[in-house]
């Protein structure tokens, strides 16, 4: 376990020491949110609020959604695909395999670690400077505790996920093409972009059958009490039955990957 | 030799180059056909719920976006790879071999690196502006074929630019890439959508300052008549050939003054 700790603690030193790309990355972040905050005024045209599959949603709503999302994508970009494919490609990943740890515990820590420095330097500017923008909101208690159990929970399925396509680096020499149409999928049906239940028929049926609404969507939705108590607490239940599933991919990839194997050289 | 019979051997010599990756080339059309269809996709699910963005229809949304990312295109074309390269050049001492060179190292960069993962950018952003032109019911007429192809060129010189001055801040900074993306990621999305969504201070800095306004709001308010969309002179509607020229052009300084500095550290 201190082991483990400790690839933690390297991983946020590392990602603090990169600055620049930092700052990049925040300001990137805060443009996009007064993008979203602008065109949800725009699209509303004075009115307060507007009729969904899902409820009424004010233009408050809207704004609390850009801005919580925004903060939910600092835990989302990794470069666990590159970073998985690029050791399996260079063979650096035979090497990483006779170390006594376990590899997927070992990229979790990495992710955990960017994560926890990402807090203060990414995500506390992003709330401030949107709160401070925009205004703030809070639930009560109850759904603040489900939020942070769903936001976990999607941050599991969007590592499992991006670990999956890493591992696919064991048959396909080049994986960016995935991670890039696997973003676009993100984009749209995680609900990162526009919240699903804006959604056409069509999509919404769609986006039933993906995990990605689990990574965004659903913890925003629980976030501003657009589901009830009961609702959300089925969300939580899907998102485990995902993360079993994605789980067992991962596993049965690695066994066969691993298995098929061949370093040359080196 | 005459530099445009070497512009053109470069040229065909990547071509060469991409049909000996038929794979990777077809990959890369579908990646961006794949994003960029997300993007119109994007704009429909908008406006499925909601009429109007501040008086811009779907089709005139989408004339707008497709006017970005046609001359986006055109511009990654030329410049998408030399400019992200340039930063990794010159930190490995590489850009040296480009300045021995008997050719303008700008011309040099541009001739070997053309990126054509933009080809599908520019077809299917063409096709849709088409579309766009004939649903929003714009005439063909002489005066806006000469204004479209000006505007086009125009806000071409304009996205060149852009990525330009984001390249050549690699001979000051180690790894420019996160200014490029600023640029071309970042702050181009603003004109995604009308600026006429954004508050003063916002439109003000996108014509003024980073006048990515000019490649598609202002030529989108000459045809579709947006000329009180609250413009701040309406004369900027035809300045973007103008802007275009100027901002190229500066840029160009920018890159020169950068060559020199180079030099000038010898490494």
């Amino acid at each position: 376990m201190r082991l483990y700790l400790e690839f933690v603690k390297n991983a946020i030193l590392a990602n603090s020491t990169y600055r620049v790309n930092l700052f990049i990355r925040l300001l990137n972040r805060i443009i996009e949110l007064f993008i979203f905050a602008s065109i949800w005024k725009a699209l509303y045209s004075g009115a307060a609020e507007t009729t969904s599959n899902m409820g009424v949603i004010s233009l408050n709503d809207m704004i609390m959604y850009s801005i919580i999302s925004s903060g939910i994508s600092v835990f989302i970009s990794n470069n666990l695909i590159s970073d998985i494919s690029d050791k399996i490609r260079t063979g650096q990943i035979a090497l990483d395999m006779i170390k006594p740890i376990n590899f997927k515990a070992w990229q979790l820590c990495n992710v955990i670690g960017t994560n926890i420095s990402g807090i203060l330097l990414e995500l506390v500017p992003v709330l401030v400077i949107g709160g401070l923008a925009f205004g703030f909101r809070v639930p009560e208690w109850k759904y603040l505790i489900l939020f942070f159990i769903s936001l976990a929970g999607g941050i599991a399925i969007n590592f499992l996920i991006t670990y999956i396509l890493g591992i696919l680096g064991f048959w396909f020499l080049e994986v960016s093409h995935f991670e890039r149409l696997l973003q676009d999928l993100v984009k749209v049906f995680s609900g990162a972009w526009f919240p699903i239940w804006f959604f056409p028929k069509v999509l919404i049926g769609v986006s039933g059958y993906l995990p990605f609404k689990y990574i965004y969507f659903a913890p925003v939705s629980i976030y501003l009490s657009k589901v009830s108590i009961p609702g959300a607490l089925s969300i939580l239940v899907q998102q485990l039955i995902w993360i079993a599933v994605l789980f067992l991919i991962g596993e049965v990839l690695w066994r066969k990957g691993t298995a098929k194997l061949v370093i040359q050289g080196g | 030799m005459d530099p445009l019979v070497l512009f053109l051997r470069h040229a065909s010599m990547s071509f060469k180059t991409w049909m000996e990756y038929k794979y990777a080339f077809f990959t890369n059309q579908f990646v961006q056909f794949f994003t960029y269809g997300t993007n119109y996709l994007g704009i429909w699910i908008l406006f499925d719920k909601f009429d109007s963005m501040k008086g811009w229809s779907f089709y005139e949304v989408v004339f707008l976006y497709s006017l970005n990312l046609l001359t986006y295109g055109l511009s990654g074309f030329f410049f998408w790879s030399p400019m992200k390269q340039l930063g990794y050049m010159v930190q490995h001492g590489d850009f040296d071999s480009i300045l021995i060179r008997p050719m303008n190292p700008f011309f040099h960069m541009i001739a070997r690196n053309f990126n054509t993962s933009f080809f599908v950018n520019i077809v299917m952003a063409g096709i849709v502006f088409g579309i766009c032109f004939n649903r929003l019911g714009i005439a063909w007429s002489p005066a806006n074929i000469f204004w479209l192809v000006i505007f086009i060129f125009g806000a071409f010189l304009v996205q060149c630019s852009m990525f330009i001055f984001g390249g050549s801040l690699s001979f000051w900074v180690v790894n420019s890439s996160p200014f490029i993306n600023t640029f071309i990621y970042g702050i181009r999305h603003f004109v995604d959508y009308p600026i006429s969504v954004y508050d003063t201070v916002i439109r003000a800095l996108l014509t003024f300052v980073v006048p990515y306004a000019f490649v598609n709001f202002y030529p989108a308010a000459y045809f579709l008549n947006k000329s009180d969309d609250m413009l701040f002179f309406p004369a900027l509607q035809y300045a973007t050939p103008l802007v275009g020229v100027i901002l190229f052009l500066l840029a160009y300084k920018v890159w020169s003054i950068g060559i020199r500095r180079y030099e000038s550290t010898g490494s």
